[in-house]
């Protein structure tokens, strides 16, 4: 027998969980095969860390198939988008525009204040920011998955829209969805988007990933959920900012980061500031990010590179710190250190 | 049921049919994105991407497994991030111990940082040599399995393991992962 065959049916043995794996080996084979088992006991370091989490991101492509058939329809004329608003919206006749979806975990549906407030930013791929809006409006407080929510949306040009938004089909989906217009078709084309709430203590959402079809003029968002709520964002302190002058925070275009608070349930904003070179920062550029709970649950969301009050700075979530916490625990892809709030 | 029943069921938008596809291919196409970036984030990351445009596609998608089709959508995937790459280099951060740190830090730390190296050096194989041993010892697929997926005889995925397994020993030479013990 060649020693390639020898091998593995020394590692079929070893996957078979026989502790004698290695009988009749050369003392070459011995060395691989212990190799074998040294990469076989790493697969917690391989696999995606809640492969569960992992596969629902990996079904909510399929489930936005009905918004995907609605955007092919909606590009495809007047009389298809009444129908399809209908569908999505529940009042035909409402006026043109992309749409972005924002899908809300049920629990936060049914847990939706009185007056939540939306903010989102819409990105182009290699540009700045180009557009932005607030949406403000009242919700009813005991919206459930299915239960219409009223939402107006204010465009950064100060234009105001109303917007008939409410979750949809929020069992069949695990999610609850919330569906914004908005007037600004060229800002949004072929680039990215996150939203967070910037109200409502029980609202436990973040944006997350943003798929905007070239040329549709439509971006879908979808988020899940978030543990602990979401927390007033304090005014007069301005968003919570936490700089970072580590290099290696900017040094991944890609991948995940985590961010926790050291206090049970607190969600917060983190700001980064980059000291790398600016090639290494582009503007425009996106990044993956994840915010992780205490109780380990995890909210993917999108961050880009702006430009904040003149420099150049990775945003990553605009959730707010809580008045008072000054330390926060911070996990870049696993490396824990304890930052102070600026 | 099988897999053209389960691709007909999720074609009229049944999740649970769309679900038991992703259960039965994820694994595949993570390994194959891994094995191309040598990076779990990253990985999962292309691993949605290639979920993403099938569903994107599914509608016009007539086979009858989707295997094929994904690792095709993965492999494109693949190629494309590389070249953003070439345009936007990326630069892996070190990981950290666990966050428990379990029986005493000492051996946390020594645990991770062995794993560290392991999984750096499986990340410096070639990407056949890597996807060969990550199907065969992460996923714990048989030889006729990933002779299937990759599309090489049992003779040559057997072949390949052998050189792969020494290639990984060579890299680790300096340390005691080298299959001494």
């Amino acid at each position: 027998m060649a020693p390639e065959e020898r091998l593995s049916e020394a590692i079929d043995r070893l996957l078979a969980g026989e502790e004698q794996a290695g009988r009749d080996l050369s003392r070459e084979e011995e060395r691989l095969l212990a190799l074998a088992r040294r990469l076989r006991s790493a697969q917690a370091d391989f696999w995606p860390v809640d492969e569960a989490a992992f596969q629902r991101r990996l079904l909510a492509g399929f489930e936005l198939q009905p918004r995907v058939r609605w955007r092919r329809a909606f590009a495809a004329g007047a009389a298809a988008a009444a129908v399809v608003a209908a569908l999505l919206l529940g009042q035909p006749g409402t006026d043109s525009g992309p749409t972005v979806a924002l899908l809300l975990p049920p629990k936060a549906a049914a847990r939706t204040p009185a007056t939540p407030t939306f903010h989102a930013t819409a990105h182009r791929s290699g540009a700045q920011a180009a557009a932005s809006f607030v949406a403000a409006a009242p919700m009813q407080t005991t919206a459930g998955p299915g239960a219409p929510l009223k939402t107006s949306t204010t465009y950064s040009t100060a234009a105001v829209v109303q917007v008939p938004a409410r979750p949809l089909q929020a069992k069949d989906l695990g999610f609850g969805l919330v569906a914004l217009r908005f007037p600004a078709p060229q800002a949004l084309r072929g680039g990215l988007l996150h939203a967070t709430s910037l109200s409502g203590r029980h609202y436990e959402v973040a944006a997350a990933l943003v798929q905007a079809p070239k040329g549709s003029g439509v971006a879908v968002l979808q988020t899940s959920g978030l543990p602990g709520g979401w927390y007033r964002l304090p005014m007069d302190a301005g968003e919570a900012a936490l700089f970072v002058p580590s290099s290696s925070l900017v040094a991944r275009r890609s991948g995940w980061i985590s961010v926790q608070s050291d206090e049970p349930g607190m969600p917060f904003a983190v700001r980064f500031t980059a000291t790398r070179t600016e090639a290494a920062l582009p503007i425009g550029e996106t990044w993956q990010v994840k915010l992780v709970g205490t109780d380990g649950a995890e909210a993917p969301l999108w961050s880009s590179v702006r430009t904040v009050r003149g420099r150049r700075a990775l945003v990553l979530v605009f959730n707010p710190t809580p008045a008072g916490t000054r330390s926060l625990h911070f996990l870049v892809t696993g490396q824990e250190r304890l930052l102070d709030v600026p | 049921m099988d897999e053209a029943q389960l691709i007909g069921r999720a074609k009229v938008g049944d999740r649970a049919a769309a679900a038991a596809l992703c259960e039965m291919h994820w694994r595949t196409v993570y390994v194959l994105m891994y094995s191309r970036v040598g990076d779990r984030s990253e990985a999962e990351d292309l691993t949605q991407d290639a979920f993403s445009r099938l569903w994107a596609s599914f509608g016009r998608f007539e086979g009858r497994t989707i295997g094929p089709y994904l690792r095709t959508i993965a492999l494109n995937l693949s190629r494309n991030r590389r070249r953003d790459q070439g345009r936007h280099p990326l630069e892996p951060l070190p990981d950290a111990p666990p966050a428990d740190p379990g029986p005493t830090v000492e051996q946390v730390v020594e645990t991770a940082e062995t794993r560290r190296e392991l999984m750096a050096a499986l990340g410096q194989l070639a990407p056949e040599q890597r996807e060969v041993l990550t199907l065969r010892l992460m996923d714990g697929r048989s030889v006729a399995e990933v002779s299937d997926i990759m599309r090489r005889t049992p003779e040559a995925v057997r072949a390949l393991q052998y050189r792969a397994l020494q290639r990984l020993r060579r890299l680790l030479l300096h340390s005691d992962l080298a299959g001494e013990g």
